[in-house]
């Protein structure tokens, strides 16, 4: 362990931290950034789990229940479209 | 000065242009549609374009009337406008035109327009002085709170829009510019995938993000009347 950490740690203190070492973060930065979508995927599974279920009890309430949903998603959604927006930002630096 | 004010519109950005230009479009439009009605006779019957859009402006009346109540006379109008406008500049990038509303600069505005109505409705509604009152509810201590809670709505509107919006754009434009870079024998099949990406992220998305942005300055606006003017006879 300690023999391979000595044969990396000079490589590592070698970086020197110049402007593709800079994009190169960014970019991890940015597929970080994208992983928001994890928690409104879940989110909008959630509310379309529950708007099947509502629809398969109430069937006459369709139109409601779907433009409900759509707005339900599309506010959730919000949080995957901030996290893209930083990885947009972070794609250009 | 005359120059440097020349020099400003040769510099315009091409979405500000796009954006005058939907904008131009839709003022003729519905200023001629509303001569029209406003000439009709009460016994006429109208066509079926003057049906279309009478009956789509009722719609729209009575469902904002089911939320705002007796201020539906204002808010309506400038919600409808806004609607249509955002509709048309989300489905204008089917004719490979940057459809505005995927520039910060124009959903910013959009959402500085829905802040207005919103706090206006409650000022109109209540009155100045109770309006701006009702930041202290329910006691002193939340006061900051409510002013965050108040201008959050601005920031979220215009990059939930924004962030739409290009994203739909960006991923079009990178299966577009993907396919066109094979050679010939694979490139023809990005006549089959662009309408395809555009009906799913222009259009689909353009309307859902339309029923959005509206239907979150309606009920902002909803949360600011007060109850006596919820009731219309």
């Amino acid at each position: 362990m300690h023999e391979i950490l000595n044969q990396i740690l000079p490589f590592i203190a070698d970086v020197v931290p110049n402007e593709f070492f800079r994009s190169g973060l960014a970019y991890i930065g940015a597929g970080i950034a994208v992983t928001t979508g994890f928690g409104t995927g879940i989110g909008q599974g959630i509310a379309a789990g529950k708007a099947v279920e509502a629809v398969a009890r109430q069937p006459e309430a369709l139109g409601k229940i779907t433009s409900t949903m759509l707005i339900g998603q599309a506010v959730a959604e919000t949080t995957g479209i901030y996290g893209l927006i930083i990885a947009f930002i972070l794609t250009t630096k | 000065m005359i120059s440097q004010i020349l020099e400003y519109f040769r510099n315009l950005p091409g979405y500000f242009i796009t954006s005058l230009a939907i904008i131009t479009i839709l003022s003729i439009i519905s200023v001629v549609v509303g001569l029209k009605i406003k000439h009709l006779d009460a016994r006429a019957r109208p066509g079926k374009i003057l049906t279309l859009f009478i009956s789509f402006v009722s719609f729209f009346n009575n469902y904002v009337k089911s939320y705002v109540g007796k201020h539906w006379t204002y808010v309506a109008p400038i919600t409808l406008s806004m609607a249509i406008y955002v509709l048309i500049s989300n489905i204008s990038g089917v004719i490979n035109i940057a459809s505005p509303t995927s520039f910060t600069a124009i959903t910013f505005s959009l959402s500085l327009v829905s802040v207005f109505v919103v706090q206006s409705t409650g000022i109109r509604s209540n009155g100045v002085f109770k309006h701006f009152g009702g930041l202290t509810k329910p006691f002193k201590l939340m006061t900051p709170l409510n002013i965050i809670g108040d201008i959050t709505p601005a920031l979220s509107i215009a990059l939930r829009l924004f962030g739409n919006i290009a994203s739909g754009a960006v991923i079009v434009t990178l299966a577009f510019r993907g396919l066109m870079m094979l050679p010939l024998y694979a490139s023809w099949t990005a006549i089959f995938v662009k309408p395809v990406l555009s009906l799913l992220f222009d259009i689909a998305f353009g309307l859902i993000q339309t029923l959005v942005i509206v239907l979150l300055t309606i009920i902002f606006a909803s949360t600011k009347v007060d109850d006596a003017d919820l009731e219309i006879n």
